[in-house]
């Protein structure tokens, strides 16, 4: 089967696979403990029958029954040598079985060894053992091949590259991912896809690891992200142990109901793993034949991986940091070490630039007499396995860039691809094979053009061989050519022109190499941080920093919050906040009850999460009452003090109080049912910015967070006249009015409002005033009741004033009784 | 003669003017009086001039104003002086243009001096009226104090659609004695409407050097009266050549230049070229004593912002006593750490604004050499000041409220001066930028029936925080982008505000001010004590000119700790 025929199958329907072959052949009589392998070559008639079976029910293609079929696994049964013989007659075992009825995918499954980096494997052995396999798999005449279960994803790519080089088959690969939801080594779901599906596997997904539901989170993790089908093998729910034997405890019914949820998450191909059967299968068909998988993107996405993260690159997402210290240029100690091969200075600087705040370490290995291949390879395995990273393989060696590309255990980038005929062909081609991002760099055998007009034609030179290589402009990052600052103001502006070509002419997410600018000055944070900002504000997507100047690092966070690329300034505030708000709470989390629950909601902020919070809670016997009482007021005054002590900032506050707000808009309809009728609301405060005056941005704060404090707030806007105030005031039997004003001039319009309500006999309101210009002083002047230098302090003051009413009603009632 | 005339006058060729009359009185007699009682003396001399070619001919009536005219016990003929001696001018040289001279009090002006500016004006008036009844076509003021030349421009600005010269004479190294260079006398007097600028002076420069260097900031015509010295009338033509070819449009002589020199001149125009003014206003801030350029090809400049009580409880506190000892620490402060413009605000509860402002901006004046930036809402006090103030000034600001387009342009108009314009209206501020250009296009056009350019003005980004709103900061950048690219104004943005409610605000605040640098702006109001924002202004200073060799040597080149 040719690539493109597999494509056009998962895109029409839903391509529905075998169950569990295993269990299957245990219940036909092998034997615990032996090799299936052996086991079925000796006893065909009964695989086939359960192949068959599977067919019969509805599975489109079958695996062969060579899980354990690669050489490292038949060793142990000293079985070795026969490794192509035997996976050949186990494929054609299936071929047979499975007829024209259904195709036959060539099975691959784990070594059992972890791989180079992580284990004592060498990837290369790896790649040969697997090669070996799929070569025999092939001869025995499969349709395809699939990588299943696999733990670590390194071996994963061993056995995609060593199957990719043996044949032109459609190649699946499917991972297991623990409770956690990462591999054995800690890969998440969404870097193995976007390792996978950049190396070429025509479809990437799960299998065991989980039952259905789990599966489809993971399969949700994959889809926006998934330009090939995304496949879901699971179990049939969860293991049990039952009289010593492992059994699932789905029904085959309740295993097919969970198909469309999967479909609707992102799978395209589906089939059962442990504890599944032909019966499964059955039910699998039938839930989702007449379904259609779900649309996959045509662009690759920009982003890269190392084993265990993901990190986006573009516009939208924070300032991308490459650390490029390691470069033995002008460090004598890094060049002497790297003569040798030692990489313990290498893991050191990658480590370092890691912690100050680099997302992708760029390597350069090149110097005089140093190896640049076998430089560059340890390099980059050092820096994967030393820090979460991505790498930026930094040459201009064909040989030494395809090297550290294939053993890179992610989707790394290849800096960079210049304009060079011969060179810019072979290094897109080496970048293709791999699936690594680009850095495309303006520079042709005449050197670096003057002019941003005649570099951006060599980009787009850069660009048309990277399409006719299959790579697109998602995949590519466009060099802006940063030099010294003394290259005087017509170079940098230069910079700016192509950092404006790439974000608005073509899209294209553009790098700049910052601390080239200053390289050997002494004042290079200052050129670094202004130039990194001036660049930013054009819409720089990623820049070369000296990680270690953690003035531009800084600068850096700023610009992201700036351009609004810092969702809910988490990452600025995260640097900069004296706490980290997710740290304090995401550690207990796992232990609190339903109620704490909910006061924990609204002291993160968690906006989306507090309706359910609640509606745990309620499920659980909690009073509506007391979560108001004792969860929802108390975690509201917390978030106040932490705003107090600078723990939170403004943009928290605000996302705190309006998850309180949803959270209290929650339990309403069942504290009116408590209460028999509406409880009514706190006291009534009437908010204005005075006549005159248009600036209401800390009024409008100071009515979000009273009603969130559940004041019962009228906001008459901005340029109110002290006659609608008071008018307004009298009409509503308003308790408290709040005045605002941000000028001298209109500040004087308070005193009017004050003095036309007592002219009016209105003599119990209580005033309160903020603003930049006014004060206590002010406030005593004019005989207001209290000054508020922010919205939490507004709220404080409004509290004391209706406690003092209702003292006072109080006393009343005294009085009158 | 009406200005627009004379505007037409000076820009077909260059227009050749007189010498100077000597006049035979002793010390001790007035000149004016005793030309009036003398005038058969002079009516030769003054014809000479006109025979030779002069186009335009000056009465000798520069002494004639009330307070020099006291010396002589002759102050209460003021006005029959003046009126008489251009009578018998007007009569003796019939047709061609001849212009009333007015020339200093002998006093020194506030705020550098004992004579109040109103009193200075209101002397320059009379004169001018007196002038006007015995058929002046104009006037001339042979000044050497700026703040007198810009009473007398005032003064004379308001007797009626005639053209104003002012011939500005410096002293040593080209500096009056209160310390004015010929670019800020130009800028500062060009703004409040002189019809033409003369420059005389010593020093190492020649009055070539200096036109020449001067000449791309002139919005109007610039002349000369160069001196004769031992000069034959031919070597004395070669020198008004060369002036004439970097830039004066009139030329005359000094008091040593004979008719015949003027004659050897005039032999020489019809060769001459006519190098009329290259602009129609300039980007240009001055005080009494400097001259700051705006604009993306000049240093970026920051307004310093502290002279501004709002949120300053101790500043608060002195200027209710009164005392103005803070906003002098204020100044000195701002300008060691490099500031370009002080703000000066004086909106305090409980004090005399325009009282405050007035002292400020004469303290000002005297103290610092940066220009101001008058910062209120009242129109009366931004008239007030900008009257005062011996410089062009920055006004601070013109929204699209009516009230500022009503009151406030024309009083800033009236001077000159340069102002901000805020992006809102009465109904607030508006959210898109679109519309925010629609408002910046509202007041541009406003100001253009003043007369006013793109040059005049800087365009505030009006940067809201981004704590309530994560796009705020990209609307105010790409607003600069619209300002700086297409309108080509100036941009100004406060740096404070974006941060509110942010920890560690001041990355925020430089950030923001690179971002916006990234996008063309040219000028941020600030406090100049943070190390972050200078340096940051600094470093892109530097990257966008080509002394780099200074700055690599000098290591720490703000002269801020690291």
């Amino acid at each position: 089967m040719t690539k493109g025929l597999f494509i056009n199958l998962t895109r029409s329907k839903v391509l529905i696979l075998d169950g569990a072959t295993g269990t299957e052949l245990a219940k036909r009589g092998m034997p615990a403990g032996i090799l299936p392998e052996a086991w079925v070559l000796e006893n065909p008639q009964m695989f086939q029958d359960i192949q068959r079976a599977y067919v019969d029910a509805g599975s489109d293609a079958v695996y062969s029954c060579t899980f354990g079929g690669n050489r490292i696994k038949l060793k142990e049964f000293g079985l070795e040598q026969r490794t192509a013989q035997i996976n050949t007659k186990l494929a054609r075992l299936s071929r047979e079985a499975a007829g024209d009825h259904a195709l036959v995918f060539g099975d691959i499954a784990p070594t059992g060894m972890f791989v180079e980096p992580f284990g004592e494997l060498p990837f290369e052995e790896a790649v040969a053992v697997f090669s070996e396999q799929a070569k025999a798999l092939v001869e025995g005449g499969v349709d395809g091949i699939v990588i299943e279960t696999m733990m670590d994803l390194q071996e994963a790519r061993a056995a995609l590259i060593g199957v990719k080089e043996s044949c032109d088959l459609p190649v699946m690969v499917s991972m297991t991912f623990g409770a956690d939801g990462r591999t054995l080594n800690g890969t998440d779901p969404l870097s193995a896809l976007i390792t996978l599906q950049s190396l070429g596997a025509d479809a990437v997904g799960c299998n065991c690891s989980t039952g259905p539901q789990d599966m489809a989170k993971v399969i949700a993790l994959m889809q926006p992200f998934a330009t090939v089908p995304l496949l879901a093998k699971p179990n049939a729910g969860m293991p049990r142990l039952v009289n010593g034997v492992t059994s699932f405890d789905m029904s085959p019914e309740e295993f097919g109901n969970h198909a469309p949820k999967l479909i609707e998450a992102g799978a395209a191909i589906m089939g059962g793993c442990c504890g599944t059967a032909p019966a499964y299968i059955r039910e699998l068909k039938n839930k989702t034949v007449s379904l259609t998988p779900v649309n996959l993107r045509h662009e690759r996405p920009a982003a890269v991986c190392s084993y265990r993260e993901t990190l986006r690159i573009g516009s939208t997402i924070p300032l991308t940091i490459f650390g490029g210290k390691i470069n033995p240029s002008g460090n004598p100690a890094l060049k002497a070490t790297l003569l040798r091969l030692d990489m313990s200075l290498v893991r050191k600087m990658a480590q370092e630039q890691t912690r100050h705040g680099a997302a992708i370490i760029d390597i350069n290995v090149h110097a005089q007499g140093v190896d640049e291949p076998a430089a560059m390879r340890a390099a980059v395995l050092t820096s994967a396995k030393a820090c979460a990273g991505t790498v930026a393989v930094d040459t201009t060696n064909v040989e030494a860039a395809g090297q550290a590309l294939r053993v890179f255990p992610g989707r790394a980038i290849l800096n960079s691809i210049s304009a060079k005929d011969g060179a810019m062909e072979a290094m897109c081609s080496v970048a293709a094979r791999y699936g690594a991002m680009i850095v495309c760099m303006p520079l042709d055998k005449n050197g670096v053009p003057d002019e941003s007009a005649e570099a951006v034609k060599q980009v787009e030179k850069i660009l048309r061989s990277a399409q006719e290589h299959g790579l697109s402009d998602s995949d590519c990052l466009v060099d802006c050519l940063v030099f010294t600052a003394a290259a005087g103001s017509a170079a940098h502006q230069r910079t700016l022109e192509m950092i404006d070509w790439c974000a608005k002419s073509r899209g294209i997410a553009s790098l700049c190499g910052i601390s080239n600018l200053s390289y050997g000055l002494n004042v290079r944070q200052w050129f670094d941080s202004t130039f990194l900002c001036m660049a930013a504000g054009r819409g720089l997507t990623a820049a070369f920093l000296d990680t270690e100047c953690e003035y531009t690092v800084n600068f850096a966070f700023a610009t992201d919050a700036l351009w609004g690329r810092d969702a809910r300034f988490s990452r600025y505030i995260g640097r900069f906040g004296q706490r980290s708000t997710t740290k304090e709470f995401s550690d207990k989390s796992k232990h609190r009850t339903p109620a704490e629950a909910v006061f924990d909601a609204v002291v993160t902020g968690d906006e989306d999460g507090v309706e359910s919070a609640i509606k745990n809670a309620l499920e659980k016997g909690e009073s509506p009452r007391a979560l108001v009482d004792d969860r929802l007021i108390p975690a509201i005054n917390l978030v106040g003090e932490k705003f107090d002590r600078k723990e939170y900032f403004l943009p928290q506050l605000i996302t705190c109080a309006d998850t309180m707000r949803k959270g209290f808009t929650a339990l309403q309809p069942f504290l009116n049912a408590l209460s028999g009728a509406a409880t009514g609301k706190g006291p009534k405060v009437l908010l204005a910015t005075v006549q005159g005056d248009i600036h209401d941005i800390g009024k409008n704060i100071v009515a979000l967070m009273l009603n969130n404090y559940n004041f019962d707030v009228i906001d008459l806007g901005k340029d109110v006249s002290a006659e609608d105030i008071v008018r307004t005031a009298k009409t509503h039997d308003v308790d408290i009015i709040g005045l605002s004003a941000l000028m001298t001039t209109t500040m004087v319009e308070m005193r009017k409002v004050i003095d036309l309500a007592h002219s009016k006999g209105l003599d119990n309101i209580r005033f309160m005033i903020g603003g930049a210009v006014v004060d206590q002083h002010y406030a005593d002047e004019i005989g207001a009741h209290g000054y508020a230098s922010d919205a939490i302090g507004a709220v404080r003051l409004a509290q004391r004033f209706s406690s003092k009413l209702q003292n006072s009603s109080a006393e009343t009632n005294e009085k009158d009784k | 003669m009406t200005r627009q005339q004379f505007q037409q006058l000076t820009s077909q060729a260059p227009v050749l003017l007189d010498g100077e009359i000597r006049v035979g009185c002793n010390e001790r007699e007035c000149p004016e009086k005793w030309v009036l009682d003398h005038f058969d003396t002079i009516t030769g001399a003054l014809c000479s001039f006109k025979d030779a070619g002069s186009v335009i001919v000056r009465a000798p009536t520069a002494g004639a104003n009330r307070y020099r005219l006291e010396a002589f016990g002759l102050a209460s003929q003021t006005r029959e002086i003046n009126r008489e001696l251009m009578r018998r001018c007007r009569a003796a040289l019939e047709s061609i243009s001849v212009l009333g001279v007015c020339s200093t009090t002998g006093m020194n002006i506030e705020p550098f001096g004992e004579l109040g500016f109103e009193e200075a004006v209101k002397s320059f008036s009379e004169q001018g009226e007196s002038l006007l009844e015995g058929g002046a076509d104009g006037f001339i003021c042979h000044m050497t104090d700026i703040q007198e030349a810009r009473a007398a421009v005032l003064a004379l600005r308001e007797l009626g659609d005639l053209p104003v010269m002012v011939y500005m004479g410096f002293g040593q190294q080209w500096l009056t004695a209160n310390g004015t260079d010929p670019l800020s006398a130009l800028v500062t007097l060009q703004s409040i409407g002189a019809d033409a600028v003369g420059f005389g002076g010593t020093g190492e420069y020649s009055a070539a050097e200096v036109i020449a260097k001067i000449k791309p900031f002139a919005a109007i015509p610039l002349f000369a009266f160069p001196p004769a010295g031992a000069m034959s009338p031919e070597q004395y033509a070669n020198s008004a050549q060369t002036l004439i070819h970097v830039g004066v449009n009139l030329i005359g002589g000094s008091s040593d230049a004979s008719p015949e020199h003027i004659a050897s001149i005039r032999s020489r125009l019809h060769r001459s070229p006519c190098c009329t003014p290259v602009v129609k206003s300039i980007s240009a801030l001055s005080s009494a004593r400097r001259t700051v350029m705006l604009g993306r090809s000049y240093p970026f400049a920051v307004v310093g912002e502290r002279i501004n009580p709002t949120g300053k409880k101790q500043l608060q506190a002195s200027l209710r006593e009164g005392s103005l000892d803070m906003v002098k620490r204020f100044a000195v402060e701002q300008e060691q750490r490099k500031a370009s413009v002080l703000d000066v605000n004086m909106g305090l509860s409980g004090i005399d604004e325009m009282a405050m402002m007035l002292r400020s901006v004469n303290l000002l004046s005297c103290l610092s050499p940066l220009p101001l930036c008058i910062d209120t809402t009242k129109p009366e006090v931004v008239e007030a000041a900008l009257r005062r103030y011996p410089g062009r000034a920055l006004v601070n600001s013109i929204s699209g409220e009516k009230e500022r387009i009503e009151r406030t342009l024309p009083a800033t108009a009236k001077y000159g001066a340069m102002f901000i314009i805020l992006p809102l209206t009465d109904a607030g501020i508006p959210a898109s930028v679109k519309e925010r250009i629609g408002v910046v296009d509202i007041v541009l056009t406003a100001a253009s029936s003043f007369g006013y350019t793109v040059n005049d003005v800087a365009v505030d980004g009006l940067v809201m925080t981004i704590s309530s709103d994560q796009g705020a900061a990209l609307a105010t950048l790409d607003l600069i982008e619209y300002c700086s690219q297409t309108l080509r104004t100036n941009t100004i943005v406060g740096l404070s505000n974006v941060s509110f409610g942010m920890p560690e605000r001041q990355w925020i605040n430089g950030a923001f001010l690179g971002m916006a640098m990234g996008r063309g702006l040219t000028m941020a109001i600030s406090n100049p004590s943070s190390d972050g924002i200078m340096a940051t202004v600094q470093a892109y200073n530097s990257l966008r000119s080509h002394d780099f060799g200074m700055l690599m040597q000098s290591g720490n080149f703000t002269g801020i700790g690291q």
